[in-house]
């Protein structure tokens, strides 16, 4: 068993198999060797850390695999029922989930992660995306103008 | 866009995560006073101490443009109904997404470079174009070369050949949409035609490459053509009949005549290197190798040459009727005869190795790469081969005459015939593509493909010589 | 396209900020540099990994990375400096004692020295990389720079092993050829501690160079030491070591060096230092070792020595001519000791020639079985020379084919270098087949008879041999004197195997001569009975000999006057077999005849079994009064035959073992004037007397000569129908082709010489068959 301890000093008992799904974790155990002391992880917060964990005690019979992302041509965007409920959380959470998956070098949730922004971009205009994600179009009108002229005359050429 | 953090909320001592991303536009301004920032609503505790305030977007010196919402509060929580006017409506499509109940908040904008190249590495093209359009950040990313390099590579069919000073300099992007468009083109059959004059008569024969084209014809002459320029440049003469085959490559020549001669030509100078005389009656196919050359003829043999010396090695008596078409690969001889059959030769020794039967008609034309041989017969069928077990593995019916030319690649064959028609099959299941039903006025002898052109020949006196170019107008000097 | 307009850059540049302005990046990495001393100092259990991480994390994140790289990279250099300075400087051995064991002490702790360096350095690194893994898989990944731990070994190499400031690496490799060298000489040393050395320089790697630190620096000097260690061995050696012992050192030294690569040493080396092993040891002393007296090669052949033998030719073969000139070597001693064989029989004939007084009179060797003795002997020891060489091909080389082809050759050059080979050899299987085989099992006459036919093999002119063999079959048939059909038979059949069918059919026609002559007679005799004639006195069966297989000539029957009993006889039989094979005509042979003659001696009766000749001269003796004589002039006069024969007969009866004759005066000489007596008082314990003449003998002189001129004579005919064969596939041919094509086609039975085709040709075109072309030569 391993103790991970949360930036908001909550404490996670977690079975070590569980816990080595993060890479970070893995490392950290072999090289420190295993103490009773819980592992300090000041960059995630209790909230995250607990989802996290959640995920990896779901996954933890996956086989891990070593696919290096340049080999993954297919892209597919794909999310299994499971990932995806576990995916409907709001946006700042996702976020959070993903620079945590980043941090702690857990690969498959970090595709998760990136695979459900994706879908909640794929097909929206631009204006769609604003309103989404609240983003602000910080560009001048002459380039808006331009882009959305060339751009509307690239999409045009391209539209199937 | 930029965020920027506001050290004195910090709660906690770690450094801040999200680094200033500046993008080369002009015009970023910090966040001006107008511009709340919303701090408690917006304190995002955890990852890296994403302590403070956090501003989504940067106004641009709101001098020039009047928005209107720089008198209301952009607070991340409403919604932006009323946001930019400018109307992009024409890009709506799709059912919008349900929204995410909750704060709404730019995850990508705020994520590292990487792991947002990493999201946007899941979009397919159009949806990548369209996120450029979102914001100056989102338009970096979108643009992300490697991005695009990738999208370009998943296409296992788009090859190019770039000179390696120029790898690194690829906008690939750029490339994709120019691959893009030419892949459509060939989906749609859209084109632009062009014919070449100055034969007086039937052009039997052809073959180009980037800088040219090479035309045999009945006038008994051969002629050269820039690409480019579509003139000829040069008019070889030297056979006594009509020129009824050739074939080149950077070093020579080999042109077929019904004056029973096969003559070897330097491509550098132009001269006649060799006339091979033996022949009893035309000469209707040739093929060269580094080795040989091998002359096929109505007088039912195939003749095989040192091509360094000239001096016959072999004749073969091949069939019981004319040989039309003759292919040499990998030291193997394939023919196809009015007999109606193909055969496989061994180039050395002269056995014939297999033989190929299934038209039912006498054979124009035939094609090997090594592994498939293709056919076209006067039985108006198109027939696919596997080389090694001998099998005719698919049949394409839809020429309503004779199929007097063919030619493969990976993906693709086209066929002429002479019902005039051009026609572009998959290779792999055999279903029709495209039908260029109008390209010519009479029998078509002879058709030539590469990734961007057709070129084409016919029975003459007018519009004898077509080329369809499906890349007029493209950048498409990298693909092969 | 608008949109192409533009050139978009592909990275996103950094802001320009100013160096070091962020305090709270400044101060993650001066953690991150304190953290490394920690690790350096074996403290990293004091550490916190995640917080370091995570400091490594966030500083990649800030776009500090190179910084980072280059920050780490200057703390781990300037560690290692010091480590160099302050750990292995000190370990150096000083400079060489006169102890050879202390000296090799101290360079064992110097090796083991540099072991803990390397080993806390290797450690440390993989802690230090492990904290720098976001970084690595990131950021160096990705701009292809050497990651974290590899960047680790390229500074080791760079400050430590090729230290500018001081001579580690020289130090290092005079330490590891110093401990070599010990151990060549049989020292003892730690072999673990020059492993961990080794395995050190392997990992390190040379980029330049594209190969390991060990190639590049160790490598070389050690095939340099090696060399000339072993040049001085060699010479070492060579002089204290006889030949097989010297290849005994070879293999040990070899075996060692062999365990010295694959304990302690990189397995790239292992060819290499084989090789020079090789080149020192045995290229350059082959010659020497083959021809040391007493002990070299010559010896070793002379003794059969297999055990040096085979160790010689396994170690030749591991270099390039090395076999080249053993196998030379053995040629030529096979080629020597053929050629004494053959001087044994030049000695033994030469006595007789130098009494020759030229023409037919030659008298016959001292010896007259010696000749044959000689012939045989000179077969058997041919057979047992090779039967040592097939054994010294089985064992000693291992069957190798060049070896076998080598000494095959000199085989053939020696056997054909005595012109009699053809006829000794023929000679050797009748013996053979006539009384040696007796008693031995199958297999053993068909090992001999095997034996013999690789000889025959060797045998150029073998026209000649099939001539004397079947002169030599001939007599064996028409006197009963094979022992065994079967093993006859077999003889055949592997001359059939050897030479195709043309060149036994006539052999096996003279079987079936004598088998169908079995038939004819028991046919002859039923006629007799049938006939109711009157049986002629004498009992008389004959064997009839087809012509064209039997050696003799037909065409004229030697003269002699049939005493007239034969004739009666003779005349029967020809009735009988005229009107039984009509066109046939029979020519009588007496000198290939026996009779057996009923003799009353005054003690005894015997059965005496002579030749034909014999029976005639002993039957003129009948109307001679007792106690007279004939001489030898009378006898030929009464029965016309030939000098030669008459002679040989009369020796037979008179000077050979059963004296049915006396001669007067003694001796074995017979002049024409000699006087015969019959031996009344003959005595024999024995009834039957069987009294040979023809005694298989080595052909005289004039024999020879007749023989060869026979074959001569065959061969222009078969060379002219090979020529006409030739030319008429052919049609046309140049010159040069046509004579090389005859040769091919004829080398089975013969060489003939271009000269002799160059005639054969002439002649032909003489008489019309051939014509030249115009314009050729």
């Amino acid at each position: 068993m391993v103790q991970l301890l949360s930036s908001d000093n909550e404490t996670f008992t977690v079975d070590k198999q569980v816990a080595e799904r993060s890479i970070l974790i893995k490392n950290m155990l072999e090289d420190v060797g295993e103490s009773d002391a819980p592992i300090p992880l000041p960059n995630v917060t209790a909230k995250i850390l607990k989802k996290v964990i959640d995920w990896c005690e779901h996954h933890r019979g996956d086989p891990v695999s070593q696919q290096e992302e340049i080999n993954d041509r297919k892209r597919l965007t794909e999310i299994d029922e499971w990932d995806q409920k576990f995916m409907e959380v709001d946006q700042e959470t996702l976020f959070e989930i993903i620079l945590a998956a980043n941090y702690l070098d857990i690969k498959p949730l970090l595709d998760i992660g990136c695979k459900t922004v994706a879908n909640m971009i794929k097909g929206k205009s631009p204006e769609e995306i604003r309103r989404t994600f609240n983003i602000v179009n910080d560009f001048t009108p002459e380039v808006r103008q331009f882009g959305i002229i060339s751009h509307c005359y690239f999409l045009a050429m391209l539209s199937t | 866009m930029s965020s920027i953090c506001d050290s004195e909320n910090s709660t906690s001592s770690t450094p801040p995560l999200v680094p200033p991303m500046d993008v080369e536009m002009e015009d970023v301004q910090p966040a001006s006073a107008t511009f709340p920032s919303s701090s408690s609503a917006g304190r995002v505790s955890g990852h890296g101490g994403i302590s403070g305030s956090y501003t989504v977007g940067v106004r641009p010196s709101s001098k020039k443009f009047k928005n209107k919402h720089t008198t209301g509060s952009l607070n991340r929580l409403q919604q932006q109904t009323h946001g930019l006017h400018i109307d992009e409506g024409f890009f709506q499509r799709l059912t919008p997404k349900p929204f995410f109940v909750g704060k709404r908040f730019d995850i990508l904008g705020n994520l590292p470079y990487e792991l947002a190249t990493l999201i946007f590495s899941y979009l397919d093209p159009s949806s990548l174009l369209r996120m450029m359009l979102v914001n100056k950040s989102w338009h970096t990313v979108a643009r992300d070369n490697e991005l695009w390099k990738r999208k370009f590579a998943a296409n296992p069919s788009w090859r190019v050949n770039i000179p390696v000073q120029h790898l690194d300099e690829m906008d690939w992007r750029h490339l994709y949409s120019q691959r893009y468009q030419l892949e459509q083109r060939w989906n749609t059959g859209k084109v632009s035609t062009f014919y070449l004059t100055g034969h007086t008569d039937s052009v039997y024969c052809l073959q180009f490459d980037d800088e040219k084209i090479v035309t045999g014809s009945r006038d008994r002459t051969i002629k050269f053509w820039n690409m480019n320029t579509r003139e000829c440049v040069h008019t070889l003469t030297g056979h006594e009949k009509s020129v009824l085959c050739l074939r080149y490559n950077n070093e020579i020549m080999v042109s077929g005549s019904s004056d029973q001669a096969v003559i070897v030509w330097d491509m550098k100078t132009l001269q006649i290197i060799h006339k091979l005389q033996g022949h009893q009656l035309g000469v209707l196919d040739v093929a060269f190798d580094d080795k040989y050359i091998v002359s096929c003829s109505k007088d039912t043999t195939i003749r095989i040459w040192d091509r360094v010396s000239g001096q016959l090695i072999r004749i073969l008596e091949a069939h019981r009727g004319p040989v039309n078409a003759v292919q040499l690969k990998d030291n193997i001889i394939v023919s196809a005869s009015g007999d109606t059959f193909i055969k496989m030769w061994d180039i050395e020794t002269g056995q014939c190795l297999r033989e190929l039967d299934g038209h039912t008609r006498g054979l124009a034309c035939v094609q090997y790469d090594g592994y498939k041989i293709v056919s076209g017969s006067n039985d108006k069928r198109i027939k696919v081969w596997d080389a090694k077990s001998g099998q005719c593995m698919m049949t394409c019916e839809g020429h309503t005459d004779l199929v007097r030319t063919i030619k493969f690649d990976e993906e693709k064959m086209i066929s002429a015939s002479y019902d005039q028609s051009i026609r572009v099959w998959d290779l792999r299941t055999g279903t029709p593509l495209l039908n260029f039903q109008s390209g010519h006025l009479s029998w078509v002898f002879d058709v030539h493909f590469n990734r961007t052109k057709i070129v084409s020949c016919c029975q003459g006196p007018d519009q004898q010589i077509l080329i369809m170019d499906f890349g007029q107008g493209l950048d498409t000097k990298y693909f092969i | 396209m608008a949109m192409s307009a533009r050139r978009p850059k592909r990275k996103i540049q950094a802001p320009r900020k100013p160096p070091s302005s962020d305090p709270q990046l400044d101060k993650s990495f001066d953690l991150l540099a304190q953290a490394i001393h920690e690790i350096h100092r074996k403290n990293a259990s004091i550490l916190s990994f995640e917080e370091l991480y995570r400091n490594a994390y966030s500083m990649v994140l800030q776009k500090r990375a190179d910084t980072l790289y280059n920050g780490v990279k200057g703390v781990i250099s300037e560690h290692l400096e010091h480590v160099a300075e302050t750990e292995v400087v000190p370990a150096f051995v000083k400079t060489a004692g006169t102890d050879a064991r202390a000296s090799a002490d101290a360079g064992t702790s110097f090796l083991m020295t540099l072991k803990r360096v390397w080993n806390d350095h290797t450690t440390s690194m993989l802690m230090i990389r492990d904290i720098l893994m976001y970084m690595d898989k990131n950021h160096v990944k990705p701009a292809n720079m050497p990651l974290v731990y590899d960047m680790g070994l390229e500074l080791y190499r760079d400050k430590v092993i090729r230290s500018p400031k001081h001579p580690i690496q020289a130090q290092l490799t005079a330490v590891l050829l110093d401990q070599i060298k010990m151990e060549r000489k049989g020292e003892q040393i730690d072999r673990s501690a020059i492993k961990a050395a080794v395995d050190m320089l392997v990992e390190l790697y040379d980029n330049e160079q594209k190969e390991n630190v060990y190639v590049v620096d160790f490598e070389p000097q050690y095939l340099e030491t090696s060399s000339a260690f072993y040049l001085v061995e060699s010479q070492a050696l060579l002089a204290e070591c006889d030949a097989p012992e010297y290849m005994r050192k070879i293999e040990k030294r070899m075996n060692e060096e062999y365990n010295r690569t694959r304990h302690y040493l990189s397995p790239v080396t292992e060819s290499k230092i084989r090789n020079i092993v090789e080149t020192q040891l045995i290229t350059n002393h082959a010659k020497t070792i083959m021809e040391m007296e007493n002990s070299g090669l010559r010896p070793m052949l002379a003794a059969s020595a297999i055990d040096d033998l085979s160790r010689m030719y396994k170690l030749f073969s591991r270099v390039p001519e090395g076999l080249n000139e053993m196998r030379a070597y053995i040629k030529n001693y096979v080629l020597e000791l053929g050629g004494l064989i053959n001087a044994k029989v030049d000695n033994t004939t030469e006595a007789p020639k130098k009494e020759k007084d030229g023409g037919e009179n030659e008298k016959p060797a001292s010896n007259p079985s010696g000749s044959l003795y000689t012939a045989l002997r000179w077969v058997q020891d041919i057979l047992e020379l090779q039967e040592k060489f097939d054994k010294i091909i089985e064992f000693a080389v291992l069957k190798d084919k060049s070896f076998q082809t080598a000494i095959n050759e000199a085989f053939e050059t020696f056997i054909n270098e005595n012109s009699r080979s053809p006829e000794y050899i023929s000679l050797f299987i009748d013996e053979n087949l006539k009384k040696g085989l007796k008693g031995k099992t199958e297999e053993e006459v068909d090992n001999i008879l095997d034996h013999t036919i690789t000889l025959f093999r060797f045998i150029r002119e073998k026209d000649v041999f099939e001539r004397y063999y079947k002169q030599h079959l001939a007599r064996r048939l028409l006197f009963g004197r094979s022992v065994s059909d079967d093993a006859e038979r077999s003889m055949i059949t592997k001359l059939k195997v050897e030479c195709g069918y043309q060149f036994t059919t006539k052999l096996e026609g003279m079987f079936n001569d004598i088998r169908i002559s079995a038939d004819t007679v028991i046919a002859y005799k039923d006629y007799l009975e049938a006939s109711g004639m009157e049986k002629p006195k004498i009992d008389m069966s004959a064997t009839i000999l087809t012509s064209t297989f039997w050696p003799m000539s037909a065409a004229t029957s030697p003269k002699w006057i049939m005493p007239p009993d034969i004739t009666a006889a003779c005349q029967s039989f020809e009735k009988f077999y005229y009107g039984r094979h009509n066109g046939r005509r029979l020519t009588w042979q007496p000198n290939m005849g026996t009779a057996d003659i009923k003799a009353n001696f005054n003690t005894k009766r015997h059965e005496l079994n002579v030749s034909t000749y014999g029976m005639a001269i002993l039957l003129l003796f009948n109307d001679v009064p007792e106690g007279n004589f004939l001489t030898a002039s009378d006898i030929q006069s009464q029965t016309d035959v030939n000098d030669v024969d008459l002679k040989r007969t009369l020796q037979s009866l008179a000077c050979g073992k059963y004296k049915v004759l006396i001669k007067d005066p003694k001796g074995k000489e017979v002049d024409s004037q000699d006087k015969f007596f019959l031996n009344v008082n003959f005595t024999c314990p024995l009834a039957r007397i069987k009294i040979q003449t023809v005694a298989t003998k080595v052909e005289t002189e004039t024999e020879r000569k007749s023989t060869h001129e026979k074959v001569d004579k065959l061969r222009k005919h078969q060379i002219e129908a090979a020529i006409v064969r030739i030319m008429k596939d052919r049609k046309t041919m140049d010159h040069n082709l046509l004579i090389a094509e005859v040769v091919k086609q004829l080398s089975n039975r013969f060489n003939p010489s271009p000269q002799m085709i160059k005639k054969r040709i002439e002649e032909l075109i003489d008489r019309e068959y051939l014509e030249r072309n115009a314009g050729d030569r």
